[in-house]
């Protein structure tokens, strides 16, 4: 396997006076579905921000790439932002800006191309993602809730990045929503070569979905592996995340598959 | 694995368009992703020959394509075709197929907004702006209805909300309130006193810093500075709580916003805006004081005085008087605009601006009708 499109060494992340990430070890292998879990509040979330470059390590360093974050120049990682997107737990819409607007925005940001052909390309991004044309002239507060979060993956989809960060994509969403947008984060890897990094709860996503698993507990990388190998884990922290009752009646559901 | 888009040092080439007229034939080569099409865009728009007949296109030397680039080339076959060609491309991988597929199926597009013609644009202004002032007094309307029955029995009041309003409203702004009002103080007796000087009139210093301050300056220059500071910042939050649903959550607790949020910052602004302005009051005559004696031969002693003997004691009342209907105003109109945010971002910035602008210009107009209604008919 080739190099891995992030690698992650000892990184102390601090927010206020707590420690939420304590000598984490993490890599993440180019091309694959790499599944973030552990319990709310282990700092997943915060873990996200940093690889996404919105937060500076404490100590330890992030490599993307094969270039370390921490010295980048400051065009260095202009270029680097324009290889990643990043779906916000919360969407992140701009409520100023029509759907349409917030996908177009980044690509009049960063490319030089004309005003119709960057509203084709959002148009195509705002499809891939998997909403109706319609929607498009809407305002993000006239959305539901699985529309913004259809909206927010076609946003984090407009520079055609290859790092493709997924914080909680299907939470919140109704169960053949939630499956439909599995499906589509899978069809999107595999058409356009993504690596994928997804932040998730949803076992279904865990055992049907993700390639590996990485489970954060104590402020590092507890155990990782694909769901079965997690299932039988030593750790007892993750052994009791994946042995408690929806996570094995997805596996159940998985294993008939 | 690619190199940093935008970076000088990208090994990948320039995305490229070459035209073999002769064969009829286009070679794509180079980087087609999305930070690099721009040229190739420029190329495809300017340089489609006219033609007819079959032409292909050859994508094998391109090193990148991403859904953009895909794009970029379902546009070139558009072009060709809408000038008379028939377009094949020339054996493209399965993985590639998949994307160009993509971006060709795209054609569906979004009906564009209505989009209303200046007539009725300014139909819906004035309207607006005429519903704007019902929507404002039921919004009165619906705050005496809600605080009434709590003003009725004051221990059920939020005292805890209002002294932490009063603390933002009031405390906060003494330091800022007193050093303008100073300020104030000087620049006018230093300005009228040099003219009332040519005329040995010194003494009349008093009447004119005594008037002017007590009955104009303290109040208006007050209720100025907490419109820009106190209503902005009741706008502000209470828009952004509305963007946030707060606003909702309080409402499905049964309890109103109104009575939560309105309420107390409306009596503590009452409660504050007449504090403030006797505390302007008495940093301006104190700038006017400190002036006078030192440029204009008046004693503290004489000042002060003189100052009960020439501005009669309803004068400083006739100002107090006004701070709490200013208060009424700029707490009224700084929260009713808060209500107004619906959806976005910009509208919290749009309405607070509005509610500074507005605040001060009834506060100014409130202030002329005062003017006129106790010189002439109560002779104040
Ligand atoms: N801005 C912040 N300041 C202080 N602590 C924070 C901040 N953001 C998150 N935290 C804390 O960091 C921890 C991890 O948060 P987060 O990554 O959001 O959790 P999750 O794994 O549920 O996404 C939590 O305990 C949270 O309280
Ligand atoms: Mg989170």
């Amino acid at each position: 396997m080739a190099a891995p499109a992030i690698r992650i060494r000892n990184l102390v992340t601090r927010l206020g006076d707590r420690t939420v990430h304590n000598e984490l070890n993490l890599d993440i292998r180019a091309g694959c579905l790499t599944a973030i879990a552990g319990s709310s509040g282990s700092g997943k979330t915060v873990l996200l921000r940093t690889m996404a470059l919105l937060l500076p390590p404490v100590a330890g360093t992030i490599e993307l790439f094969g270039q370390t974050t921490t010295t980048l120049s400051h065009s260095a990682e202009r270029g680097m932002r324009g290889r990643m997107g990043v779906m916000f737990q919360r969407g992140a819409l701009f409520t100023g800006m029509t759907v349409m607007d917030n996908v177009a925005f980044p690509l009049l940001e960063h490319t030089a191309l004309p005003r119709s052909a960057v509203y084709e390309i959002a148009r195509l991004k705002l499809r891939l993602a998997g909403l109706a044309p319609e929607a498009a002239t809407l305002y993000p507060s006239e959305l539901s809730g699985g529309m913004t979060k259809r909206a927010a993956l076609a946003r984090s989809l407009a520079l055609d990045p290859e790092l493709l960060f997924l914080d909680e994509p299907t939470a919140g969403l109704d169960p053949v929503g939630a499956t439909a947008f599995d499906e589509l984060i899978v069809h999107l890897r595999d058409l356009l070569g993504l690596t994928v990094i997804l932040v998730t709860h949803d076992p279904v996503s865990l055992w049907e979905i993700a390639d590996e698993i990485a489970f954060i507990g104590e402020g590092r990388v507890l155990a990782s592996g694909t769901a079965r190998t997690l299932a039988r884990s030593a750790e007892p922290a993750v052994r009791g995340y994946f042995g408690g009752t929806r996570m094995q009646r997805a596996r159940a559901s998985w294993d008939q598959e | 694995m690619r190199v940093i888009r935008e970076t000088p040092a990208t090994t990948e080439p320039e995305p490229r368009l070459r035209w073999r007229v002769a064969q009829r034939r286009v070679v794509c080569s180079g980087d087609w992703s999305v930070a690099r099409l721009a040229a190739v865009e420029r190329q495809i728009r300017r340089n489609v020959p006219r033609t007819s007949g079959e032409w292909r296109i050859n994508l094998d030397e391109i090193s990148t394509l991403d859904t953009a680039g895909a794009v970029m080339v379902q546009w070139l076959c558009r072009r060709l075709r809408a000038a008379g060609a028939t377009v094949r491309l020339e054996d493209v991988s399965a993985e590639r197929n998949a994307v160009l597929k993509l971006a060709a199926s795209e054609l569906g597009t979004a009906p564009p907004r209505p989009r209303s013609n200046p007539l009725e644009q300014l139909g819906r202004k004035i309207t607006s702006g005429c519903l704007g002032i019902t929507e404002y007094l039921a919004f009165i309307g619906r705050l005496t209805a809600d605080s009434l029955p709590r003003m009725l029995r004051p221990h059920r009041l939020r005292w805890h909300e209002i002294a932490v309003e009063l603390e933002r409203a009031g405390v906060m702004a003494i330091p800022i309130i007193g050093l303008l009002a100073f300020l104030i103080g000087i620049v006018m007796a230093y300005q009228s006193g040099d003219i009332l000087q040519t005329y040995g009139a010194n003494v009349f210093l008093v009447d004119l810093l005594g008037v002017i301050i007590l009955r104009e300056m303290g109040p208006l220059m007050t209720s100025v500075i907490v419109a820009g500071r106190t209503g902005a910042s009741y706008t502000a939050q209470i828009g952004t709580m509305q963007l946030t649903e707060e606003i909702d959550a309080l409402r499905t607790m049964g309890i109103t916003p109104f009575e939560m949020l309105v309420l107390p910052k409306f009596l503590a602004l009452l409660i504050a805006l007449p504090l403030l302005t006797v505390w302007a009051d008495a940093m301006g005559l104190l700038g006017g004081m400190l002036v006078s004696s030192l440029l204009y031969g008046l004693s503290f002693e004489v000042f002060l005085q003189r100052l009960p003997t020439v501005v009669p004691p309803n004068m400083l009342w006739v100002g107090i008087a006004k701070a709490p209907v200013f208060a009424a105003l700029i707490a009224s109109i700084g929260c009713y605009q808060g209500f107004r945010v619906r959806h976005s971002a910009d509208e919290v910035g749009r309405y607070t601006t509005i509610s500074v602008v507005q605040g001060i210009f009834w506060v100014i107009v409130a202030d002329a009708v005062f003017s006129i209604l106790l010189f002439s008919w109560l002779g104040l």
